[in-house]
């Protein structure tokens, strides 16, 4: 029973039989076109318009079935590769993007024998000119034909990072970078098609993106849809990667990657370059030591810039200790004394103002990694050889400009203060001036610093790590917040005029009351300070500060003053603008000057009222209406040391 | 062993021990030595299955009293774990099940000498396997029901117990009936052959021409499974049942469920009322055709050397009482049952020629046209015609 020639007319009468009952019942309208396909096998049109049917009907499996028959039985049809070119792009979509008819499509795809889904996509790959689609479609073949050819995951590999040069691409974090990294690497990795020198070019562009990523700040990656344009993790999975990778060349220290506990990664990144790689010299090791050390250092440098700037808007700034207040500051050395950091770091010599430690966990664990990575053969020249091509420099200024800072390498880093205007520049200079001993300049940033305190919002606590360093501190991470920094001005400025009092005693009522004023900012360590100046007042025939009232609020100074000037009858306290009018040279006289005696009573009892202000508010006050007397004894003192 | 010793060493222990017990010593037995005269062993296994496992009898011999529901439902889940925990040869598919279970299992359940309550037992027992994914029994049902034949009397009353006992209970959506094709098709196949059989079905001694309809979810699930897959129908055709059966036993052949379910679709518009229904058969018969024109085609690509079914026979594809019923619908004139006549020449058409162009239709190419002469005048059937006779 061969199938015959039938008239045109049966094949249009079939036809439009079956699209009759296509409202109606699809079934019959379905079961008419089966007949009319197998009665008119040779037809394309009725084989199409059977597809389309379905396809209408949003029948993915008999659509499919529809689809596979006639690529089977009509390969050569242009109306059907026009159907292909029509829906393989969707298969790069994004799926949470797609229209119906897209969804529909993909769903298709997938329903289609895989042979036939291999076929297509590596016929459509081939054909495609846009680089993107290329890529997708040849990395789709990849993941759903993993056993598919190896050479086109290479060529691919290859055209990425052709693509990547040819389009000129600004930096490393591109579409092209991001698809070879996060997409075909773990293919390539995973499937062992890469060697060893492809997979050292896989690990370095793969470190390299991430690390710009991450460091970098990025967010968005251009060209690429919405869910594939950025990176959740950008850490874990560059952990994930070079592990994957590090297992490939069979590296024994690919494990700290992913150790939670960082001492322990330390521990075992330090033992292993003490045990193999320093005695033996042997260039692979080295590498594996550098490039797992190099990732973790970045990555501590990472958590250090971030816990450098805390979650409420703060951050901290890694100052010079002040001591004192009663340190003679000599003529500047000629040479810059330089900390060794060949030895171990030194934990003793930095604190922090508050009591967070995790600025100094990370300053530490970076620093151990960088001085690793550095110091010595052979990683010093891979790391740098490294570090150049990774270009790594750039992510890790504020280590490197802390690390400086505690070399006391101060005259660098003038440099590196912050272009724009800001608090953290101007606090920057006052203790880079103080470090390279220049007081006017660093007076004259104090004054900066004090005139944008008032835009400070964080309050912050006064701390005595500022008021009374430990002894063998010389560095500290200052919480950049109203009081601490106040508290930090004020005892650099201690101890320019304690320096200038000690030096010229004779114009010293200023001083003393000035560093009096000052004494109550870093209370009680402040009180030493005070007793001194008593002390200076009592060897004292007059005593004049007229700017008392303005200034001290502090109970105990007032109270001392007024024991002053109720037992000490040698010394007459010129305190008061409103009593010094009668004042005359005996006022303790007993009888004559009894007025006198109330009047100046009654100022210190008012006085004592404002016992309660806040004493940073007075130290603004002071900054603000002293400026020339400070500015003329820090000018003073520094020309005292430079002749 | 002693015969009598057999028994007396079982009825030491109590239930369910004993069953336990039993069951091992039927495999034995069965399968086992071979010393024995083979009759004799036949009837200690049935004494042993009607004392020991359905108590049945005493040990005198007489029947007793039923067991409880309890006592029930326990023998049930012994008899699938006893399936359940065999171990599969490894080239054995998920067809045939394993050799030794289907002897036992056509011993626990013969055609011929168990009382009637093992027919309800055997339902029973299928609709728990198909609930619990018991493959091997179903495996040996299957098995079984194809060498007895899908419209025996064994098979048809299996089929009809599940339609009343288990269908009626279940969603069509349940996916034990969906994975049912998956995990034991030959079952799957015959059950449907028996099912069609069931319904629409003149041939039975009842003269008086009931038509009896399936219920609705029997109907959704045939049309689920014949959709699942193609070439599900052709099962019983390809299925090597001589590697099912014990050793000197003749297989059957196989019957397929084609005829009796394209019945079905011919005489639904005649018959059935419910518009639902009626789609239901539309999707049927859609799925009847491809399967004809696809299945095979499948099938038999893959696997050239197996012989080609007959999904349809020239002499009972067009059913005297479907002519009767035809002639006596146009008789009335009325341009609704007009309609329905349509679509069933339309069905005959196209399933008679799905047939022909898969090449499984069996029966003379002058028979035919004679028996579509008889049916009313239509454009697609004179095309048919006309192509049968080049």
């Amino acid at each position: 029973m061969e199938p015959m020639e039938v008239s045109v007319t049966d094949e249009e009468y079939m036809m439009t039989k079956a699209k009759s009952f296509l409202e109606t019942d699809c079934f019959r309208c379905r079961s008419w076109l089966l007949t009319a396909k197998s009665m008119f096998p040779n037809n394309f049109g009725i084989h199409f318009e059977c597809y389309e049917i379905e396809k209408n009907l949003r029948c993915v499996q008999r659509a499919a079935r529809c689809f596979s028959c006639l690529l089977e039985d009509f390969p050569n049809e242009a109306i059907l590769w026009k159907e292909i070119e029509n829906f393989t792009p969707i298969l790069c979509m994004d799926i949470s993007c797609l229209s119906e008819e897209q969804t529909f499509f993909r769903e298709m795809f997938s329903a289609l024998p895989l042979s036939i889904q291999q076929k297509l996509l590596s016929v459509c790959a081939e054909r495609s000119e846009d680089t993107m689609e290329h890529c997708r479609l040849v990395l789709l073949l990849l993941n759903r034909f993993p056993q598919s050819s190896t050479e086109l995951a290479l060529k691919l590999m290859d055209t990425m990072i052709t693509a990547e040069k040819h389009n000129q691409c600004p930096n490393v974090i591109n579409c092209y970078r991001k698809i070879l990294v996060c997409d075909l690497g773990p293919l390539l990795v995973s499937t062992s098609t890469l060697n060893q020198k492809n997979l050292y070019k896989m690990l370095t562009k793969t470190t390299e993106f991430y690390i710009t990523y991450a460091m970098g700040g990025h967010s968005i990656i251009q060209n690429l849809p919405d869910t594939e344009n950025y990176i959740k993790t950008p850490w874990e999975d560059l952990f994930a990667s070079c592990e994957r990778i590090g297992k490939k060349l069979s590296w024994e220290l690919r494990s700290v990657l992913s150790q939670s506990d960082k001492r322990k990664a330390w521990k075992k990144v330090s033992s292993f370059a003490k045990k193999f790689v320093i005695a033996s010299n042997n260039s692979e090791l080295s590498k594996q030591l550098v490039f797992c050390g190099m990732i973790l250092f970045v990555r501590h440098v990472f958590d250090y810039n971030k816990s450098l700037k805390i979650e409420n808007g703060s951050e901290y700034l890694l100052v010079k200790a002040i001591k004192g207040p009663k340190v003679q500051i000599n003529k500047p050395p000629l040479k810059q004394a330089v900390l060794s950091i060949a030895t171990k770091l030194n934990e003793s010599l930095i604190g922090i103002t508050d009591d967070s430690s995790e600025v100094l966990d990370h300053f530490k664990m970076a620093f151990n990694y960088w001085e690793l990575l550095t110091n010595k053969e052979p990683m010093c020249t891979d790391y740098w050889k490294l570090s150049a091509q990774i270009k790594v420099d750039t992510f890790i200024g504020q280590f490197l400009n802390d690390i400086e800072f505690y070399q006391g390498k101060y005259k660098n880093l003038f440099k590196a203060v912050p272009v724009h205007e800001s608090i953290r520049k101007s606090l920057s200079l006052v203790t880079l001036y103080y470090c390279v001993q220049e007081f006017k300049k660093c007076t004259e940033h104090i004054f900066e610093v004090v005139d944008q305190i008032e835009s400070l919002s964080l309050y912050g606590s006064v701390s005595t790590e500022i008021a009374n360093p430990p002894e063998d501190r010389e560095m500290y991470y200052i919480q950049i917040a109203r009081l601490p920094v106040l508290q930090y001005c004020v005892k650099i400025m201690v101890q320019i005029l304690y320096n200038q009092l000690s030096n010229y005693p004779s114009t010293s009522d200023i001083l003393i009351g000035h560093l009096l004023v000052l004494s109550q900012m870093v209370w009680p360590e402040g009180k030493a300070i005070a007793e001194d100046m008593y002390n200076h007042i009592g060897k004292l025939p007059l005593f004049t500060y007229p700017q008392f009232p303005a200034y001290i609020t502090n109970i105990d100074i007032i109270e001392h003053f007024m024991a002053m000037f109720m037992e000490n009858d040698k010394c007459v306290l010129n305190v008061f603008p409103c009593v010094a009018s009668s004042l005359s040279p005996r006022i303790s006289t007993r009888g004559a000057g009894k007025g006198v005696k109330e009047e100046f009573r009654s100022a210190l009892k008012k006085q004592v009222k404002r016992w309660s202000e806040p004493v940073d508010e007075t130290m603004l006050l002071f900054f603000k209406n002293e400026r020339e007397s400070l500015m003329k004894t820090a000018t003073l003192m520094e020309k005292s040391l430079t002749f | 062993m002693d015969y009598n010793e057999v028994k007396v060493n079982l009825r030491k222990f109590g239930f369910p021990l004993s069953t336990v017990n039993a069951l091992n010593q039927i495999q034995t037995i069965i399968n086992g030595e071979t010393s024995r005269k083979q009759h004799l062993n036949e009837d200690l296994a049935m004494d042993l299955i009607s004392e020991f496992i359905f108590c049945e009898t005493n040990e005198e011999g007489k029947s007793t009293k039923p067991m409880s529901r309890i006592r029930y439902l326990e023998l049930l889940v012994m008899i699938c774990e006893y399936f359940n925990k065999t171990k599969i040869k490894p080239d054995n598919d998920n067809c045939c099940g394993d050799t030794a279970l289907n002897a036992i299992f056509m011993t626990l359940f013969p055609q011929f000498g168990a009382p009637p309550q093992r027919t309800n037992m055997l339902v029973s027992l299928v609709s728990l396997a198909i609930s619990t994914y018991s493959n091997l029994i179903l495996q040996s049902a299957g098995v079984q029901m194809q060498q007895l034949g899908c419209s025996s009397k064994y098979s048809s009353q299996l089929a009809d117990g599940l339609v009343k006992k288990f269908f009626t209970f279940i969603s069509s959506n349940s996916s034990s009936l969906h994975l049912l094709p998956q995990n034991a098709p030959l079952f799957t196949a015959n059950l449907m052959t028996s099912l069609s059989e069931l319904y629409f079905n003149t041939k039975t001694p009842d003269t008086n021409m009931i038509i009896k309809e399936p219920p609705r979810v029997v109907l959704e699930t045939v049309v689920q499974w014949i959709n699942s897959d193609p070439c599900l129908c052709f099962t019983a055709h390809y299925t090597d049942l001589q590697r099912a059966l014990p050793s000197g036993a003749i297989p059957m052949a196989a019957t397929l469920p084609f005829l009796g379910l394209f019945r079905w679709c011919f005489f639904a518009p005649l018959c059935v009322k419910n518009n639902n229904d009626l789609e239901l058969y539309s999707e049927l018969h859609c799925a009847l055709i491809e399967s004809v024109m696809q299945g095979w085609k499948v099938y038999s690509e893959q696997n050239p050397r197996v012989s080609r079914p007959y999904t349809l026979s020239v002499h009972s594809v067009v059913p005297q009482q479907l002519k009767d019923l035809i002639e006596e619908t146009i008789k009335l004139n009325d341009p609704v049952t007009m309609h329905a006549v349509e679509i069933v020449v339309e069905r005959l058409t196209q399933s008679i020629h799905a047939a022909i162009i898969s090449d499984t239709i069996f029966g003379n190419k002058q028979d035919l046209v004679n028996q579509l002469e008889s049916l009313p005048e239509n454009d697609v059937l004179k095309t048919l015609i006309k192509r049968i006779q080049v």
